[in-house]
């Protein structure tokens, strides 16, 4: 058999299972290992840089701290920065792009230019910019990555609910006298949540990514808070002297968004057939 | 044609304006005083108002933009606070770096990025799909500045084939400069090439289920040659389409891989300027570097447009 005969095939779950797991392990770990854990904020100068032990599982960082116990901090405040992000996102898109399809006419126009306009800016530089003049800081970084990711939220919230509105039973109650505002919250909503929840799915992968590179610069969470992006920043400097220390909060940063990822196209395949993906 | 191009010219300049009125009320009109930030919490109101004064911020906003943008318009990008020199001589010396960099990791992710997708979509549920699938997984999920960390570590740090940082500067020839863009140019594009991969695939096999496919089949081409023959050109209209994005994500990204590996270009100018609050500087590289993305997405509407007929046909 060859590529070329094969149909579409039915979505596999496996790939969402494991992302699922991976998700649950995550966010597991950052709720109860830090009982399990040395405090994270504990410093001992005279044993710095040590190397995986049964004492400190990862090794301690350059001010002696357990380097297990920073990154799961870093993972805690690294997934709550992330989904806060998404809120704002969800939050904002939704509304503009509701509202630019209850009212349409020359409002929508200028709502999807204005959205346009935000797509128009390379994300990193819009989030730089606000960090600039509001200030570097945990709450700016969501901000900024929320910002970002309204266009997303409004564009597709536009569009799905513009097709809710060309249909029957919204026009039956349009004919019934209800207003544009009871229609939207009562039909329109409900009928693109499923839509909204996927895109918010796999925006949750790419907040984790955008906060990690706001905090590497400097621009995120600022210490003593530290996030797995500050924690690669932080740790830069001993790239040669203490490898371990960059690479270990590297690679949960990474599986964390491969099991978001995951996940999402899972969700997407469930819930939104028609962007199934083509495996 | 000439109508579509007098749109998109006129789409283009208006994205430019409003992105320059973007930038400027990022920076004055959110909280924040530009002459108490360069002056300090305890500055003599006397001062702050001197300086409020030379940098023109007395003046009403609508005016302080307009001088502003008009500057740009014309290549005068003001003065930095930090290094009292224009802008513009700060920025020339800055894209040297920048463009190569954008430019070499964009040549990446287009040749390895459609050449594993066309591969995995001929070799559909093989194993050389199989692992470019999972591979292009992994490298979507995997931060880009963690990335140039480890490879620093690996190619510079112990292997000694690259240098970990720095650039040599092009004055020394054209080989240690291209040298110390390597590994910074991989860590940029391999995000992208993953992203690329993917979506490639997709839409080749989108077209591997068409009519004509199927027809050079049964002529007795084997799949890579129908791949390359049929396949590949009609690939190229969706993958036209996130091109824009991902230049969009290179620029912002090189901001990034330019701090990990001390690279003087526009990125790491644009983030000393934050930490000196340098915001004319800042203001004047979101707004070229933003540019730059609005420019080649516009380039991209115009490529779309000459491939694809069915585009002009809509319109």
């Amino acid at each position: 058999m060859s590529a070329f005969a094969l149909p579409a095939r039915t979505p596999r779950l496996w790939p969402a299972r494991i992302g699922a797991a991976v998700c649950g392990v995550a966010v597991a770990a950052a709720l109860l290992l830090p009982a399990l854990l040395p405090a994270a904020d504990q410093m001992d100068i005279a044993h710095r840089f040590l190397g995986p032990s049964a004492g400190h599982w990862l090794g301690t960082d350059h001010f002696g701290r357990d380097a297990a116990a920073r990154i799961v901090l870093g993972l805690r405040i690294s997934l709550t920065a992330a989904a806060l992000a998404v809120l704002v996102g969800l939050a904002g898109g939704a509304a503009v792009g509701l509202s630019a399809a209850a009212l349409g006419g020359a409002l929508d126009r200028w709502l999807m230019r204005a959205v346009d306009l935000v797509f128009a800016f390379p994300s990193v530089l819009l989030a730089v910019l606000l960090a600039a003049s509001l200030g570097a800081g945990l709450a700016t970084s969501v901000l900024a990555i929320g910002v970002f990711f309204v266009p997303v939220f409004a564009r597709l919230a536009r569009a799905a609910a513009a097709v809710t509105w060309q249909q029957e039973f919204v026009r039956a109650a349009r004919a019934t006298g209800k207003g544009r505002v009871r229609i939207t919250l009562d039909h329109v909503v409900p009928s693109i949540a499923g839509v909204l929840v996927v895109q918010a799915a796999t925006s949750f992968s790419v907040a984790i990514l955008a906060e990690a590179a706001l905090s590497y610069l400097g621009l995120g969470t600022q210490p003593p808070d530290v996030s797995l992006g500050r924690m690669l920043f932080e740790e830069r400097t001993y790239l040669a002297q203490a490898p371990h220390l960059a690479v270990f909060p590297g690679i949960v940063l990474a599986l964390t968004v491969l099991g978001a990822n995951l996940l999402g196209d899972g969700l997407r395949d469930a819930l939104d057939p028609r962007t199934r993906s083509n495996r | 044609m000439t109508r579509f191009l007098a749109q998109r010219v006129a789409a283009f300049l208006a994205t430019v304006v409003a992105v320059t009125l973007v930038v400027f009320v990022a920076l004055n009109v959110l909280p924040g005083d530009p002459a108490r930030t360069i002056l300090g919490i305890a500055a003599e109101p006397a001062a702050v108002a001197a300086l409020h004064e030379r940098l023109g911020l007395d003046r009403p906003l609508a005016v302080r933009y307009l001088a502003w943008a008009g500057a740009l318009f014309t290549g005068d990008f003001g003065e930095s606070w930090t290094y009292r020199v224009p802008v513009a001589e700060l920025l020339a010396p800055r894209f040297a770096v920048t463009l190569p960099l954008a430019a070499m990791a964009f040549s990446l992710t287009l040749v390895i990025g459609m050449g594993l997708g066309l591969l995995a979509a001929a070799r559909r549920g093989r194993p050389a799909d199989w692992v470019t699938m999972t591979l292009a997984q992994v490298g979507v999920a995997v931060p880009d500045f963690w990335l140039a960390m480890v490879l620093i570590l690996v190619f510079a740090v112990n292997l000694h084939w690259f240098p970990a940082g720095g650039f040599a500067g092009w004055d020394a020839g054209a080989g240690p400069a291209l040298l110390s863009l390597v590994l910074p140019a991989v860590a940029l594009a391999a995000v992208q090439v993953a992203v690329l991969t993917r979506i490639t695939r997709a839409a080749a096999l989108e077209v591997l289920t068409e009519e004509f496919v199927r027809a050079t089949r049964a002529k007795g081409l084997s799949g890579i040659r129908t791949v390359v023959r049929h396949v590949l050109g009609n690939t190229l209209v969706p993958v036209t389409a996130v091109l824009g994005l991902q230049v969009s994500y290179l620029i912002g990204g090189a901001v990034v891989i330019e701090n990990v590996f001390t690279l003087p270009g526009l990125g790491r100018l644009l983030f000393q300027s934050i930490a000196n609050r340098d915001l004319a500087t800042v203001g004047a590289i979101v707004v070229v570097l933003s540019g730059l993305v609005v420019a080649v997405n516009f380039c991209i509407a115009v490529v779309q447009r000459t491939i694809d007929p069915r585009l002009a046909r809509e319109s």
